[in-house]
């Protein structure tokens, strides 16, 4: 699609508006031009730093006028380039949004600007005995309204639920500039549910300008136990051991030998160097019952052959411990110059035999890979290691990764979990969905956003798109006769 | 897709191309909800013969089922199994049916400490109102690839689609469950309730009724020992408040019966709105029902969410039948403006022949 960019007028228009909070030199605007998907670059036409919610209306009035796209951006840490500028559109920048507007601790509920970051939330209801529960790694960074965009996880989204899960209401600006808001302060809201629409729209319906974010008491234990096993498929078959008897941790991660190596060398929290596999486990609630969870869960590690146990309970313990975890993806970021971060969400059964087809796959493109995941919610996330300064390394590495994503498809999961679709893995939505399913995502933006105006080309491949790539659309290999029994589908085939 | 489905599309797309409206039913436990709409005129369509358990992978806590399929049924299996679907949906007189928990998404007891229908809906795969089928979302716990098109279609009452099949998350059952009792007024219920969630206990119910507030706690028997040490009111038979919390999420208590307008008032739990006007508070104070037949709820204005339960019983002997204040009662809390408008187009783009239950929900 060309949009017919009116440019001298439009940019006049915003800095009449915005005055100097509206860059449009090359070195200013060059600033904006990735997010945290490094490989995809593209300087914006213009970029615009509202500070005011009227000025956000304003700024929409004249590009929907203009028929000018718009790309919003939090802090940029998105992995999937999500808030990749637009070549001919403005980037709208919420930097400047960062408020916490109210904190209602009896309705354990805060209302915030966008722009205010992930662990800013928590930090700020921590003395009142709560907290905010997604918590992607990047928390530090990323901000809220990004969050909502991405619906993002996060290590303790097998208890706690997403971003969608914790968040009771949003304040919206539509492409022509009109504000409306979606769920409510209570438990219900008249209409169909557009608040669970909107999380993970990635930038595509609409502009979030406030967000009500549920609150959650403080667990008054917690406790982090720490596993080693000798090989990947122990510590996977394990991870199932435990939520089929009934654990519901907080949080389960795992991380494979090149990730741990990597972790260790990078914090020194005294990670085993000799395991395969490691498994973080957190576990939270009443003394009592954390305590009673934490002997059983010994158990199991010891009946699943676990080489080394150790388990958490004072604050800074368990910091260390997660520490590792936490800083995996910089530590695997010191092994080559680059690294690609694969989001593919398989169910937990499948997690042993994908990891070894991954494994074959590392050998068979000639690429290393370190594995971190959340292994409780079954969200893979395989680092392709690379370097782009190398003839086709960079090629090679987007094939690998796109075996993976197709791999995890054909064992009946989804290609992105928690970091969105975006640029990134917009050619594998063809092989996710069919075409009438693409069509409807094309029917559910056009509700929103007639002109197509807010972060084009993301997220939803046109149809002519996947023809072009060639893909075909494969479901997964479960699904359901007459009789209700479920039978793979050509169940002669080899599946990896 | 299976036999049924396709016979199912077939006729949809019929439908549409012959603009004859249709009327989407499950088991019928829920049909008071929402708009009449405009029957007579409508041919119903429902998946009865779609029932059963698709998918069950119990150490992955999802399981997968046919639209058709009883919630009665559902939840013995899940009981047999030590699970659960954590939002405790009402099976109203035992026929609802899983596509109706879903197009319905009414939510039980455990709603403010667990979650909705929506919170624990993975994928549904639904006919739209052309016919066309598709799958949306899917069987993992974290999936966004797409639109979220699956957790719209709870609550949407059968205005985007025909829903097939749904996957859920489910969890662990509780161990030991206990119901604790205690006199309070409806203010002092909610002070209660907010301090003991604020305290960490395991919540998993609070409800006041006439003059006595209920709590719920529920994990496992050391979890529940502790917390009961904590709590200030008696504890019950477990039968007889395992009886309550079922009466209270099916509406069989004494304080539902009757024949005047019930209307459910969803508000910020804290809020002191309603409480002296109110017969059952539930949800740790978000949820207040109001049976009074003096109230009437400003629809366009109040802050809160307003839904009619139960409409003014028209044989009711001691009530003039009003029929002009009955046409202007609209069951739902009104939409602005623009959030209107945007049901109204994605209504379209699911449905542009507006055939599927068209109205119940919004104006079309």
């Amino acid at each position: 699609m060309t949009f017919s960019v009116k440019q001298s007028g439009l940019l006049a228009s915003l800095k009449d508006l915005c005055g100097n909070r509206v860059i449009s030199d090359e070195a200013g605007r060059r600033v904006y031009e990735s997010d945290g998907l490094t490989a995809k670059r593209q300087v914006p036409w213009t970029v615009v730093i509202p500070e005011t919610v009227i000025e956000i209306q304003q700024i929409m009035r004249l590009c929907s006028d203009a028929q000018v796209p718009v790309v919003a951006r939090g802090a940029g840490t998105g992995l999937s380039g999500g808030a990749m500028p637009h070549s001919e559109g403005v980037l709208l920048s919420l930097a400047k949004f960062n408020r916490i507007l109210e904190i209602d601790p009896d309705n354990l509920m805060a209302r915030v600007e966008p722009g205010v970051t992930n662990l800013a939330i928590s930090d700020s209801v921590r003395d009142l005995g709560l907290f905010y529960a997604p918590d992607p790694s990047s928390q530090i960074a990323c901000t809220i309204g990004g969050n909502v965009a991405e619906n993002s996880g996060g290590v303790h989204c097998l208890k706690y639920g997403l971003t969608v899960h914790n968040v009771k209401k949003l304040k919206m600006i539509a492409p022509n500039g009109e504000s409306y808001e979606v769920g409510s302060t209570g438990f219900d809201s008249p209409g169909l549910d557009l608040l669970a629409l909107l999380h993970g729209s990635e930038g595509m319906l609409g502009i979030v300008v406030e967000v009500t974010v549920q609150l959650i008491p403080i667990p008054s234990k917690i406790a982090v136990v720490l596993a080693a096993f000798s090989s990947v498929s122990l510590a996977a078959n394990t991870v199932n051991a435990i939520i089929s008897q009934g654990i519901l941790p907080a949080g389960l991660e795992m991380m494979d030998k090149l990730a741990i190596q990597a972790a260790e060398a990078f914090v020194k929290v005294g990670y085993p160097l000799d395991a395969e596999g490691l498994l973080i486990c957190e576990l939270d609630g009443v003394e009592e019952e954390v305590e009673r969870q934490i002997e059983k869960l010994k158990l199991i590690l010891e009946e699943n052959q676990a080489m080394q146990i150790r388990v958490a309970t004072d604050a800074v313990e368990r910091q260390q411990l997660w520490l590792g975890r936490k800083a995996a993806f910089p530590a695997v970021g010191r092994l080559a110059p680059d690294y690609y971060c694969m989001d593919g969400t398989i169910p937990r059964s499948a997690l042993a035999s994908v990891l070894a087809q991954i494994t074959e796959f590392s050998s068979k493109h000639g690429l290393a890979v370190a594995n971190v995941f959340h292994a409780g919610d079954g969200n893979l996330h395989p680092l392709i290691l690379y370097d782009a300064n190398k003839s086709g390394e960079m090629a090679r590495a987007e094939l690998f990764g796109a075996d993976i994503l197709n791999l995890c498809i054909s064992v009946g999961g989804t290609i992105t979990g928690e970091h969105g679709v975006g640029v990134e893995k917009i050619d594998q939505m063809c092989v996710q969905f069919s075409e009438a399913e693409l069509e409807l995502f094309h029917g559910v933006k056009s509700a929103f956003d007639e002109l197509r105006i807010l972060n084009p080309g993301k997220a939803v491949p046109t149809l002519s798109r996947c023809a072009e790539f060639g893909a075909m659309h494969v479901h997964s290999d479960i699904h359901s006769d007459a009789t209700g029994s479920h039978a793979k589908k050509f169940a002669d085939m080899d599946r990896f | 897709m299976a036999q049924q489905l396709n016979l199912l599309a077939e006729r949809i797309a019929q439908a549409y191309k012959i603009k004859t409206p249709l009327q989407i039913e499950g088991g019928g436990s829920k049909s008071f909800l929402g708009n009449k709409m405009n029957n007579g005129l409508s041919e119903s369509i429902g998946c009865h013969d779609y029932a059963g358990v698709i998918d069950y992978r119990k150490d992955e806590l999802m399981i997968r089922l046919k639209a058709g399929t009883l919630l009665a049924d559902v939840e013995k299996l899940l009981l047999d199994n030590g699970q659960r679907l954590p939002f405790e949906p009402p099976e109203f007189q035992g026929n609802a049916t899983i596509g109706g928990v879903v197009a319905a998404g009414l939510s039980g007891p455990a709603r403010p400490y667990f979650g909705s229908v929506r919170d624990y809906v993975l994928g549904v795969s639904f006919i739209d109102g052309r016919g066309t089928a598709y799958e949306m979302g899917g069987q993992v716990m974290k999936n966004v690839a797409g639109y979220d098109v699956s957790r719209l279609m709870v609550g949407s009452l059968g205005e985007l689609g025909l829903i097939c099949d749904v996957s859920f998350k489910v969890l662990p059952g509780d161990e030991v469950s206990a119901t604790f009792v205690w006199p309070a007024s409806a203010v002092e219920a909610v002070n209660d309730f907010q301090r003991y969630r604020r305290n960490g206990l395991p919540l998993t119910g609070s409800a006041w009724v006439s003059g006595i507030a209920y709590l719920r706690i529920g994990g496992s028997a050391q979890t529940v020992k502790v917390a009961a040490v904590r709590l200030s009111g008696d504890r019950i038979p477990s039968e007889e408040g395992e009886q309550f919390w079922r009466d209270l999420k099916n509406q069989k208590l004494d304080v539902f019966k009757g024949r005047g307008p019930l209307w459910r008032v969803s508000t910020e739990p804290g809020s002191a709105a309603l409480l002296d006007n109110t017969q059952v508070v539930e949800w740790g104070g978000g949820i207040r029902w109001i049976s009074n037949p003096t109230f009437a709820p400003r629809l366009k204005t109040d802050p809160q969410t307003v839904t009619l339960f139960r409409r003014k019983s028209e044989d009711s002997p001691n009530e003039t039948h009003d029929e002009a204040s009955e046409a202007i009662r609209q069951p739902f809390q009104q939409l602005s403006s623009s959030v209107a408008e945007l049901n109204r187009k994605l209504k379209k783009q699911f449905d542009p022949g507006l055939i599927l239950n068209a109205g119940r929900l919004f104006e079309a």
